[in-house]
């Protein structure tokens, strides 16, 4: 890796309804309008893509603001990402748990965003993940990048300034670090 | 970007021998067990993915099976035939019965035993296609590792599968420079093949040109379909990891399979049939994917429309165009159902008869492309909204005139989509858009005509009554529903809604099942008992409101008990509003003391919702004890009402907001209460509580509103303490809050009432500073903002109250200020206030006493009166001389 790689993801590790990074928090909240934007043209059970979603968002960000850097955009997006399906993960073991919901009207329900590569549980990930944000910064942003972005090494390898087989080396130990936490079959189908 | 020492030491000994590897860890991690302990986890946990992420890296060489090495002890290698994403191919010879057979193995992957043993079903599954057109499968079995693997480390199986040896070319090489019509009936024949397998539910899941071959010669072309279903044996590998397989296949995998969250249907390869039929016949992909990054590719499959057939091939009849178009359709729903019906439709075109397959229609290719250039649109909704009317229109037209009926029930369908664009998409856009009033009222008007029209052309259609229900509900809500944007005209809203209404309760009855209709039924029976009280008819709306105990019973039927409570609470809360805004405190506190109890017996039964609820309605029950000068019962409430915010679960946001509101309520009360030290703690922590609260959260309005109440709840303390430079600070903070909010809900009644609240408290600020005109100015205004909320809501007992309530603050305050140093002229200003609020009062109590409205806290008033005001009119006069 070089020096000029993106920042850190800034609020791994934090409560995620309290990002660090203005950009974080500009990201989650258009992502979370882009979402409930299309919850009406959406059949019923049908879920929205983390990949396309995150598309839209760079999209509409590009047209209202000055430019962010595209590297720079997905870190936040990523970080973005994650805080958005933690925090409906959360909400729905709450609701399992008996929560419930608290208006009756259709209208509040905002549609399922499903991640990049299908995760079998998220909050577990969540907490492998802020640990590994711990131990090595680089490494799980890797790991945001491809469970919620779905970049290929190739782009991960573009956005955090490193080449390809260095992108490889670090997938290697993260992926050894989650399945020292979480186990083998916790991994995504293409994880 | 700096390593890590943890990424350091791991990446450089992974890939040693166990030796090496201990012995470096040794020197490095001395003094530090920790470090060694998780390296040591690490490298273990690598060992049982270590197959697959080598796989990724590097492929080939030492995986190669020496040619005369024996598999499954009846294939015999006898070279490599060719090496894709998933494996390598082998061509074998077998043993019993003799023939040449492809061995295909595939990559080494995380195949656990029952993931094995699942593939293995699915291959017996796929060993049943037979059909001249599909390379049959003969056998399969899975390769053991060759070597053994080292110690502590498991070595993956590789699975592998004996097939027909097809020696033939690909498709489109063997179709190309051919005429037409053999073209399309060689091409019928692998749709065939393809149908045979959708018949015994097997979808092929990767149809490219590499999967197809032809062999023969002259006119005696055969075509062999290869792979069936074996994507799917090893869709756990075939990820996003190399760009350039994905990118190769990309062009052939149907849209809604790109994120891999739908199960691929007999549709999928549908398309994948009419990529490959574009590219025989235009000599070029329908998109062109291949020099595209991925997301880029992605995003052009999933919303660019091929460019049309006929234009970019030659000697392409429009009906062939319409069949490969229809094939190629993102939509599933929109293509053949299956490869049968594709190779149907082929046939007919080559026997020149009809074909089934309609081009898209004008509105189909025009809502597409409105869809894809949204941001061309953005800000010009209202063109956006004539081009869909026009759409509509002609649309509609076209339905009357069509002569089948299978096209008229195509066109409807249309329509129905049209209707969810068209109201529930456009009035979002409309949200976030300035003077958006003409465009509201053509969406209105739209919406109407074709909703109608949409129904007349339907006899027994619950779905399509539900559907057409939700819509005119909405439009009623845009018409003039309080509580959100809308135009204002309640009496336009009212029919609509009983229209709504009747069509939804239509549904009910017909037994449609859809878990929305009841809450869209509740939300539409509340909308028009909103639209009742607003235009004065409280009873009317009480009534209405009764209509929804029915449903609840119905809802709890239906879907158990929880999900009855939810919507028996949401009534609760609706009609307690209704009764409260028609000053029916009483009744509607009755009413609201059974569903505490309820709530109560819940929330000790551990039900952590009943809980939250209970917060609110304890402070509900505070603040009508405190103003009926109980405040012994009030105190009670709070407090319960914080016992229940502090213990009820931590929902994060919710959570923080339940505490602090029930801080500031208690806190509120102390203040009234004059126990001012006691308040004091409560208000700071519920003001450190929210402070963090907000951003681009959907609950800011609420989230604000607490912030602001805690604000009025801060300057009322300080005020007490005679502190008014800091009791003006929280006072205008207040003031500016609820100003911000009011711009943003012009329609909300309690943020209304909160800007009257914020005039009243910088009077007296200004009475205790001895201001005269202070005081008059500030009340004045407080005056109007009470008096601008009955004009829209005249027939309101609550606030008549309110206006009570500050014409009654007029006069105490006047008499604060009757010995302060003041200009006459102010003074006399403020005693003409105060006359015509004491006149203007005297109305209103008659008014409400005629109504047999008047609270009982004012009744002993109703005779003061005619004497103060012509001493105050005579003390303006003598001042002003």
């Amino acid at each position: 890796m070089t020096s000029s790689g993106p920042p850190t993801p800034p609020s791994a590790g934090q409560p995620a309804d309290r990002p660090a990074d203005p950009l974080v928090g500009e990201v989650y909240a258009t992502l979370r309008r882009l979402a409930r934007h299309q919850l009406g043209r959406l059949p019923p059970g049908q879920t929205l893509q983390a990949t396309a979603l995150v598309h839209e968002a760079w999209l509409k960000l590009a047209q209202q603001h000055h430019p962010v850097p595209r590297d720079r955009f997905t870190a936040a997006a990523a970080v973005a990402m994650r805080d958005i399906l933690v925090d409906r993960a959360r909400a729905r073991l709450a609701h399992k748990r008996g929560g419930g919901r608290q208006h009756v009207d259709v209208h509040d329900a905002e549609p399922e965003v499903t991640p990049a590569l299908p995760i079998p549980d998220l909050l577990s990930l969540d907490g492998a993940l802020q640990q590994l944000q711990a131990a090595d910064a680089t490494a799980a942003e890797l790991v945001m990048r491809r469970f919620f972005l779905g970049e290929t090494m190739a782009e991960i390898a573009m956005h955090q300034g490193c080449d390809e087989r260095t992108a490889y080396r670090l997938w290697r130990f993260a992926r050894a670090f989650l399945v020292a936490r979480l186990g083998d079959d916790f991994l995504p189908e293409g994880g | 970007m700096s390593q890590s020492r943890l990424f350091a030491l791991f990446d450089r000994v992974v890939d040693l021998p166990p030796a090496e590897r201990a012995a470096i860890l040794a020197a490095e991690c001395a003094g530090e067990p920790e470090l060694r302990a998780e390296l040591a986890r690490l490298l273990a946990a690598d060992g049982s993915t270590a197959a697959a992420v080598l796989g990724e890296l590097a492929p080939t060489s030492s995986e190669l099976l020496a040619t005369g090495t024996c598999v499954g002890g009846n294939f015999v290698v006898e070279g490599v035939l060719g090496e894709g994403g998933m494996g390598i191919v082998y061509r074998a010879r077998q043993q019993e019965p003799p023939r040449v057979v492809a061995l295909k193995c595939l990559r080494p992957g995380r195949h656990g035993a029952t993931a094995l043993a699942r593939l293995w079903r699915e291959a017996e599954l796929m060993a049943r296609l037979q059909h001249p057109g599909i390379a049959q499968i003969h056998a399969s079995g899975t390769l053991e590792p060759a070597a053994p693997a080292a110690a502590g480390e498991r070595a993956a199986a590789s699975p592998w599968l004996a097939m027909e040896l097809v020696d033939g070319v690909p498709l489109r090489q063997a179709l190309a420079g051919r005429p037409q019509r053999e073209q399309l009936a060689l091409f019928a024949d692998v749709a065939d093949a393809v149908q045979h397998a959708h018949q015994l539910g097997i979808v092929h899941r990767d149809l490219k040109p590499a999967n197809v071959l032809v062999h023969g010669q002259g006119e005696r072309l055969q075509a062999k379909v290869l792979d069936f279903g074996i994507a799917h044996l090893h869709d756990g590998d075939l990820a996003l990891t190399r760009t350039q397989d994905v990118v190769g296949t990309l062009g052939y995998l149907a849209p809604e399979l790109l994120h891999g969250s739908t199960a691929p249907t007999p549709r999928a390869d549908v398309y994948a049939l009419g990529v490959m039929l574009y590219e025989v016949l235009a000599d070029r992909p329908p998109l062109r994917l291949a020099e595209l990054p991925l997301p880029a590719a992605s995003q052009r499959l999933l919303h660019d429309e091929p460019p049309p057939l006929e234009r970019v091939a030659r000697h392409v009849a429009r009906d062939l165009a319409t069949i490969v178009h229809k094939a190629l359709a993102k939509d599933p729903a929109r293509r053949y159902a299956d490869a049968g019906a594709l190779a149907g439709d082929l046939r007919r075109f080559l026997a020149h008869e009809p074909i089934a397959a309609r081009p898209p229609t004008a509105f189909y290719r025009a809502s597409r492309f409105v869809r894809r250039h949204r941001g061309l649109c953005a800000g010009t909704s209202l063109a956006f909204l004539a081009l869909l009317g026009g759409l509509v229109a002609t649309l509609l037209a076209k339905r009357d005139e069509a002569a089948s009926r299978r096209h008229a029930e195509q066109l409807a369908a249309e329509l129905r989509l049209l209707v969810r664009d068209l109201v529930f998409e456009v009035d979002d856009e409309l949200a976030e858009q300035p003077a958006a009033t003409a465009a509201r009222r053509q969406l209105v008007a739209v919406g109407r005509r074709y909703a109608e029209r949409l129904l007349a052309g339907s006899t027994d259609d619950p779905a399509l009554w539900f559907e057409v229900g939700a819509v005119v509900r909405k439009l009623a809500a845009i018409t003039g529903v309080p509580g959100q944007p809308n135009l204002g005209d309640l009496a336009g809203a009212e029919p609509l809604l009983h229209e709504a209404l009747e069509l939804l309760q239509r549904a009910r009855l017909a037994g449609l099942a859809n878990s929305s209709l009841r809450p869209i039924l509740a939300t539409t029976v509340r909308d028009l008992a909103f639209v009742q009280h607003g235009s004065g008819r409280t009873d009317a709306a009480l009534r209405t409101m009764a209509q929804l105990v029915e449903l609840v019973g119905e809802q709890r039927r239906h879907f158990g008990a929880a999900a009855g409570d939810e919507l028996d609470e949401f009534v609760v809360a609706e009609r307690t509003r209704l009764r409260l805004q028609a000053g029916d405190e009483d009744a509607a506190m009755q009413d609201l003391a059974v569903h505490r109890q309820r709530l109560r017996d819940r929330a000790a039964a551990g039900v952590t919702a009943a809980a939250r609820s209970l917060v609110a309605v304890e402070q509900r029950f505070g603040e009508y004890h405190a103003s009926r000068r109980e405040p012994e019962l009030a105190r009670q409430a709070f407090e319960a009402a914080l016992a229940h915010a502090s213990t009820a679960g931590s929902d994060g946001l919710p959570a923080r907001q339940r505490l602090a509101g029930a801080l500031q309520g208690l806190g509120s009360f102390l203040v009234r209460q004059g126990e001012l030290a006691a308040a004091e703690p409560h208000l700071q922590q519920a003001l450190d509580l929210l402070r963090d609260v907000g951003g681009a959260d959907a609950t800011e309005v609420q989230a604000q509103r607490e912030l602001a109440r805690l604000e009025h709840a801060l300057a009322d303390l300080h005020l007490r303490r005679r502190q008014l430079v800091e009791a003006e600070g929280f006072a205008r903070q207040f003031e500016g809050r609820v100003a911000a909010l009011q711009l943003r809900a012009p329609q909300h009644l309690g943020i209304a009432r909160d800007a009257g609240l914020a005039d009243e408290l910088l009077a007296r600020i200004a009475a205790a500073r001895g201001d005269a005109a202070g005081v008059a100015t500030a009340m004045q205004q407080a005056i109007a903002k009470v008096e601008q909320r009955l004009a829209r809501e005249p027939a309101s007992v609550a606030v008549r109250s309110d206006l009570l309530r500050t014409f009654g603050l007029l006069g105490q305050l006047r008499n604060e200020v009757a010995n302060a140093q003041t200009d006459d002229h102010e003074r006399a200003r403020l005693y003409d206030l105060a006359a015509d609020a004491l006149a203007a009062r005297q109305r209103l109590l008659e008014q409400l006493a005629a109504e047999a409205r008047l609270p009982q806290a004012l009744q002993r008033d109703h005779s003061t009166g005619p004497a103060t005001i012509e001493q105050l009119r005579q003390a303006a006069s003598r001042l002003r001389q």
